[in-house]
This record gives C-alpha cells, structure tokens and sequence, in this order.
C-alpha cells in the first residue's frame, strides 16, 4: 500500500470517526412514559380521573413531542368513543402543549425547552360537553360550535395505551449526517478508482477456480436472494391486512436485510472457498478495516438503542437501525476469515 | 479422486505447494484443490503446471 493511499484511508477513516464522536455529543436526551388504562364509561361518565406522569429534560435543547394512544395491541390506530385530552406543562406552567383527539400519533414541530420537569397529563372526555369544555379552557382559537359525530361519545370499556416521548430534535444533524455519508462514499470511490487506474503496480487477479467457486457463491446468493424476497412479497402481503399482524419492521430495513443476506452468503461461500481474496491481496489490512467500519457502525446503532431512537414510531427502520444491520452485517466477514483461516491451520 | 502424481513430481523438485502456486500463477489453495481431486483444473492450467514441474500431461493428468 503507497504512503498516498495509506494517508487517503486514514483521512477517511478519521473522518468517519469525527461524525461517529460528533453523534456522541450531539444534544440528546430522550424521555418517555407510557401507560395501560382500561377506561371505562357508562351513561356519559367515564371512571377515569385525569393521569399522566413527570417527565425530566436534563439539558436545554431542540426537542419535539412525540404522542400516541390506540386500544390494545398496536395492530391499527383504532379510536375508542371517546376523546382523549393531552396537556404538557413546566413547572411555571407558562410553558403549555394542549392537544385533544380520538386516537392519533402526533409530531409536534420542534420545540427549544429548558432543562426541568415536564407534567403530562391524558383527560378522558365522554361526553360532547366536556370536549368543549377542554378544548375551550386549553386550545387557541376553538370553535365551541363544532359537533363531533355522535360515535365519539357512546358508552364502552376500552383497554388503552397511552404513550408520550420528548424526543432531541436529531433531525438536522441526521439530514447531515445523510449528506456526509453520501459525499464521503462518493469522494472514497473516486479516489480508490482514481488510484486504480494511475497504479503501475500489477493487477492482482483470481485464479481459475477461485472465479469458478466465485461462480458458486453468485448462485447461493442468488437461490437465497430469490427465496427471501419471495417470502418478504408474501410476509408483506400478510402484513398489509391490520387483522392478521403487524411487522415491528419498515420496508426499507426489510429490503436492506435481504440485499445483505445475499451479499453475505456470497462472501462467506467465496472465503469458505479460498475464492474471496484476489492472489496475494494484503488480507490482514482487509480484515481490519472491516472490524474498524463493522464496529463504528454497531457503535452508532448501540448509540440510537441508548438514546430510545432505533424505532422511529414503533418500527424499526433504515434510518434508524440501520448502521447497526451494516456493522452486523459486515462483522460476518472478519469472524468468517478468522473461522476459515482456524480450519485451515487444523487441517494443516 | 486424489492426485498423487502431481504431488510426487512437486515433492521431486522440493516444492512447497506455494512454491508451485507462485510458479504458475494461482493459489496454494488452488494447487491443494488439486491435488486432493478437488478440482479439475483446465488445459491451461495443466500445461503450465507441467512446465513448471517439467513433466507431461500425460505424466501427471492421466489415469
């Protein structure tokens, strides 16, 4: 490896470190309650007193309100008949977040909040009357006129879960972090590529059977490409009717999942084959660098699972967990060549 | 099926499976494939082998 490229790889590398440390101290602070009420109302009058819980924000910051509420499992956002009324206070109680609906997921806009102790308080309103009574004490510009249907307001017990999280606003730091990972890709490509081809230095090949067996691991590949999307088409399906089950997974996560599956099963087929390395590629700096790009991947996954973020809503996605899939994903290799190569040695 | 010839005919000249994998350009492992009947190697490949070894085709490849 030339000193040019040696000082390019350690600037890439340095570079992904200074966005991992930057992740790190990036304002966080995720705070959370949630809540399993069974509500019941009879003639008009519900059995439940107002509830909620205190939550602490420990540094000052960019934070939004995350709420959602629905009946039971979470297969459907399916409203009760009744409404539910939200307050967040401080302790001053200036500070005031009001919000009043059947069953709802609600982001609010971003919010700068001082460090101290948030009051979240849900109100059960069975009747027409205490609707308006809530949103005329508590929302801005409420028209008492407004009649919701009468499906709102009908005896029942409901079995509910309430939940609430003041969140770090991470958005803009994930929009650059997006971008970053994006330039840096492309900026790594067109540097490898352009030393590539300005290298005088020999062409490192794969042998005849090493391309037969690489032509092996494309089938496997392929086979378990084919069987998983396959299953994913009708898991998916399934999935899309809200009676059967919900999967704790999005769709990209999902597709992402099966792209590297195949690309596993076609690296750890061509290393169990001695087809994965070109002829005297340099396999210990190889195995590094996928340990050091593995384990800052996971590292940054740990960091949303610590933070309470890996799930956006409820469901596990690309943007979230994603790095920590990759890191995973790509730690297969490492421990693949170090079994292989401890085979080997046995062997010998 | 193993093949013992080419074995023989490289322990002959003193070569180490890298040795002879050096010579004709492909992996130790792939010269190990062979040997232990794992793969069957092309005509090229067998040519250059036997140049390096300095022996036939029919010396080493045939039955």
């Amino acid at each position: 490896m030339s000193k040019k490229s040696k000082t390019l790889t350690a600037a890439f590398l340095g570079l992904i470190i200074v966005i991992t440390v930057a992740a790190f101290f990036y304002p966080k602070g995720n705070y959370s309650t949630s809540i399993d009420r069974i509500i019941e109302i009879e003639n008009g009058v519900a059995d439940a007193e107002p509830f909620g819980s205190i939550l602490t924000v420990k540094s000052k910051g960019k934070y939004r309100f995350i709420a959602d509420w629905w009946i039971g499992e979470k297969q459907v956002y399916k409203s009760p008949s009744f409404i539910t009324g939200l307050i967040v206070t401080d302790e001053t109680g200036e500070f005031k977040y009001p919000l009043a609906a059947g069953a709802i997921h609600i982001e609010s806009g971003v919010m700068e909040l001082e460090p101290g102790r948030y009051k979240v308080t849900f109100y059960v309103l069975p009747t027409q009357e205490s609707y308006n009574d809530f949103c005329s004490a508590n929302l801005e510009n409420f028209n008492p006129s407004t009649t919701l249907a009468a499906s709102f307001f009908t005896d029942g017990t409901w079995d509910m879960h309430y939940s609430f999280k003041i969140m770090a606003d991470t958005s803009r730091f994930a929009a650059v972090s997006l971008i970053a990972g994006v330039a840096v890709g492309i900026l790594l490509v067109v540097i490898v590529a352009t030393l590539a081809i300005k290298s005088n230095a020999p062409v490192k090949k794969y042998d005849e059977r090493q391309i037969a067996m690489q032509g092996k691991a494309y089938k496997y590949a392929f086979i378990t490409m084919v069987i998983y999307f396959g299953l994913f088409a009708v898991v998916s399906t399934l999935s899309s009717l809200p009676t059967l089950f919900t999967l704790p997974f999005s769709a990209d996560i999902l597709v992402m999942l099966g792209v590297l599956t195949g690309a596993m099963v076609f690296a750890v087929t061509a290393i169990i084959h001695d087809a994965y390395f070109r002829l005297d590629e340099n396999q210990g700096f190889i195995i590094i660098l996928f340990v050091i790009t593995s384990l800052i991947n996971i590292a940054i996954g740990v960091v949303h699972i610590v933070n309470g973020d890996h799930a956006g809503d409820g469901v596990i996605n690309m943007l979230n967990s994603g790095n920590l899939l990759c890191g995973a994903a790509l730690l297969v290799l490492p421990i693949s060549i170090m079994v292989k190569k401890l085979l080997d040695r046995n062997e010998d | 099926m193993k093949n013992l010839k080419l074995k023989a005919a490289r322990a002959s000249f003193d070569m180490s499976q890298q040795d002879l994998a050096d010579k004709v350009g492909v992996s130790r492992q792939t010269i190990n494939a062979i040997e232990k009947g794992d793969y069957n190697p092309t005509i090229n490949l067998c040519i250059a082998i036997c140049k390096a070894l300095n022996k036939t085709l029919d010396e080493l490849f045939w039955e």
